[in-house]
């Protein structure tokens, strides 16, 4: 598991891509429920201090799954040409002094208020990148890249 | 509530217990006004998000198009890709609505269904011909067709200051809250 910082130095232009994914104030994580089904959520990720953060309010479902299951699976926001950014790894409780500031830094750049929550901290296992070169055209075709 | 007859309990590759499920058209039916909510949701921004459950059971997120034909939800995949693969291993799986960002006044829809493998070459042709008529394109060759199944649905959205949640189940029908957020 690598620190978004970890993850951006070895693999500086999917991080970076991802990053722009990721940067608009709303993506989606993927949970598992009580039962092991799938579940997905809207999300706001924050990238600060070298770290994949959230601040997940304590009564959401998602909480209470990725306390249960800390195993995740982020999409990030599609980009022109059905650009995806998707990362996987585990999510854990990450609710020092510390990291609440840097989560409140980067919450306040984008007017985002919260109560009652929790700071998550998502390390990463992989990610991957893709885009969709000739849309509309029979030469249509994926391009996508991964880490590791 | 769904009619008499018509929730039905889903045949579950995983050889878990079978859920309560209904078919789009049977959803639309017990529940209209939400059903063409969602739909409009659907149909706006031809992506949804389908969740399934990878070979080790954590989850997978995966953007595809979907199209109501004949009454089913259903997405076609690329052959052997890897969300056909989780929905062929474990049916289980959420579709989800895109939201167009942190403040959506639309919400966002979850559908929580069973993934069927459709194999019925007229069903097939169907969605092909549906899928053409959107975007003038159907897939040539293999490919994977899904309908999904329908357990729940719930749509959540923000106005007044409040969580608005609306939840249908064939068993329960229509439930409504209003919450502080």
């Amino acid at each position: 598991m690598a620190t978004w910082r970890e993850f951006a130095d070895a693999a500086p232009e999917i991080a970076e891509r991802g990053e722009k994914r990721l940067r608009f104030g709303v993506a989606y994580i993927g949970t598992t429920a009580k039962d092991g089904s799938p579940r997905v959520h809207p999300f706001t990720p924050l990238i600060g201090g070298g770290k994949l953060l959230a601040l997940i309010a304590t009564h959401t479902v998602k909480y209470a799954n990725l306390l249960r299951d800390p195993r995740y699976a982020i999409h990030g926001w599609l980009g022109e040409s059905d650009e995806e950014f998707a990362i996987i790894g585990r999510a854990a409780v990450s609710d020092d002094w510390a990291t609440r500031m840097q989560a409140a830094i980067e919450a306040k750049k984008i007017n985002m208020t919260s109560k009652n929550d929790v700071a998550f901290e998502f390390t990463i296992e992989s990610a991957h990148c893709a885009i969709w070169e000739g849309l509309g055209t029979p030469n249509i075709r994926r391009r996508a890249e991964r880490w590791p | 509530m769904v009619s008499e007859g018509r929730g039905r309990a889903s045949a579950d590759a995983a050889g878990m217990e079978g859920a309560v499920v209904v078919t789009w058209a049977e959803f639309a039916e017990a529940a209209p006004d939400l059903a063409a909510a969602g739909l409009e949701r659907i149909k706006r921004s031809e992506i949804v998000l389908v969740g399934s459950l990878r070979k080790d059971g954590s989850p997978r997120i995966s953007p595809v198009e979907s199209d109501i034909v004949d009454g089913d939800l259903m997405a076609g995949m690329m052959w052997q890709s890897k969300k056909a693969l989780d929905l062929v291993r474990d049916p289980r799986c959420v579709v989800h609505t895109t939201v167009h960002d942190r403040m959506d006044a639309m919400g966002e829809f979850k559908i929580r269904c069973r993934a069927a493998d459709v194999q019925d070459p007229k069903k097939r042709d169907r969605y092909g011909e549906v899928l053409f008529a959107r975007i003038d394109w159907r897939p040539e060759g293999q490919f994977h067709l899904f309908s999904f199944d329908i357990e729940s649905v719930t749509h959540l959205h923000y106005g007044d200051l409040k969580k608005h949640f609306t939840m249908w189940t064939p068993g329960s029908g229509l439930v409504t809250r209003v919450e502080d957020p």
